[in-house]
């Protein structure tokens, strides 16, 4: 092997010498040289090329996978908030074209896109695989951080977030008995309750002592959850703090 | 038992890093290069029966972001070589990079695309030309003319004594 023969090897593959290029080198002091050269850039190319990943990669794509596709393995809880996961995700698509009032008034697109905008964007990542049963205290201190009180219970939750929408504290539920996600907005979006529908979603607006409950749930061609009592249950549970 | 929700899960926390890297170097765009990765990892949901050997789905994975890549280039043929590495935030990982690594950085962004690819699959994959050679649908032989000049004409950029290969032909 000559110099050139070496050098173009070595470039080719510099991480493990073979025993002819090692031969080589050892008998050449200038492709010595040239071989320690060739090595620390080597060891600079690593770390050029090893460019750091956003954070919560692969979080993400776990949550996505979720959405998308559904839980692999059924559990109770995780299947309710992924079918509504993945019922908002579809709705997103085409949330401005499809969301009605049911009563006639039109929508406040900017609003329920936001609200969808805030299921799919605002959740921690790997949300489905950590559903519980929320203690009564943490709910009450979920309503507190968002300006709301309490004088009743609102049933049994799932899962709770602190979360925020418009840069406002807000709380956030997962409901235990079906697959209503229920946000509480200190906002007041809205005079009396208004259902909306449309695009694999099915959804209430309702004033909520002095904002807004907003309860999201699949839309399942009129075999959806009733909402109603649960507005009912809601607005007699929280007021204002 | 084997799970498919655990393998998956383990595919994306051990491989999505190295994945993301390869994607990036490809498009030199950090948004397309998640969206590549997101795309990958969708498809090989859909293909985890076939994918419960490691270096398998490793290399079925690059291969498989690879063809992604190429199908979004045909849709939007994204610039690729006509950015300022200095303009893209983040490309470079931290302040404590050593002065060779920066510069290689900004000199690997702007390798035409056929050399820095198997180059990239090298130093990430630590693969060998062979295998390079496949999953790029290349000969070795081409492959190690791409790896060669690939690391010359960086050499050549970072100004790395110019003369070694004259040096040889003596």
């Amino acid at each position: 092997m000559n110099c050139l023969e070496f050098r173009k090897k070595l470039l080719a593959d510099p991480r493990a010498p073979t025993s002819d290029l090692r031969a080589h080198r050892d008998l050449c002091p200038e492709c010595t040289v040239f071989a320690g050269r060739i090595e620390r850039m080597e060891q600079a190319l690593t770390e050029a090329v090893l460019i750091e990943p956003p954070e919560g990669l692969a979080a993400r794509i776990l949550l996505r996978r979720s959405l998308v596709d559904g839980p692999s393995v059924r559990a109770p809880p995780r299947r309710h908030f992924l079918a509504l996961a993945a019922s908002v995700a579809t709705a997103s698509i085409g949330l401005g074209a499809f969301l009605m009032w049911r009563r006639g008034e039109e929508v406040d697109s900017a609003v329920a896109r936001e609200l969808v905008a805030h299921l799919l964007g605002a959740h921690p990542p790997g949300l489905g695989a950590q559903v519980r049963r929320v203690p009564e205290a943490d709910v009450v201190g979920l309503l507190a951080r968002a300006g709301f009180g309490t004088r009743g219970s609102l049933g049994e939750v799932a899962n709770g977030w602190p979360c925020e929408f418009r840069q406002q504290p807000i709380a956030h539920f997962l409901m235990a008995a079906n697959p209503v996600t229920a946000l509480v907005l200190p906002f007041d979006f809205v005079r009396r309750a208004q259902l909306f529908f449309g695009a694999g979603i099915s959804g209430i607006l309702a004033p909520c002592a002095h904002g807004t409950l907003a309860l999201l749930t699949a839309f399942t061609g009129g075999r959806e959850v009733d909402l109603e009592p649960l507005v009912e249950r809601f607005q007699s549970a929280i007021i204002s703090a | 038992m084997w799970n498919r929700e655990t393998q998956f899960t383990a595919l994306v926390k051990a491989l999505s890093n190295d994945l993301y890297r390869y994607a990036f170097w490809l498009c030199r765009h950090r948004e397309q290069a998640e969206d590549l990765v997101q795309e990958t990892f969708a498809r090989a949901w859909r293909a985890m029966d076939n994918l419960r050997d490691d270096r398998a789905a490793r290399a079925w994975l690059l291969v498989t972001l690879r063809r992604e890549h190429a199908r979004l280039y045909e849709r939007i043929r994204p610039a690729q070589t006509d950015i300022d590495p200095d303009s893209v935030p983040g490309l470079y990982r931290d302040l404590d990079s050593s002065t060779e690594a920066w510069a290689l950085r900004r000199q690997l962004a702007l390798l035409p695309i056929e050399y820095s690819e198997p180059l990239v699959l090298q130093v990430i994959g630590g693969y060998s030309g062979e295998e390079i050679a496949s999953m790029l649908d290349l000969t070795p032989a081409a492959v190690t003319t791409r790896l060669f000049r690939a690391r010359q004409q960086l050499r050549r950029a970072l100004r790395a004594d110019p003369e070694d290969l004259e040096v040889a032909a003596r």
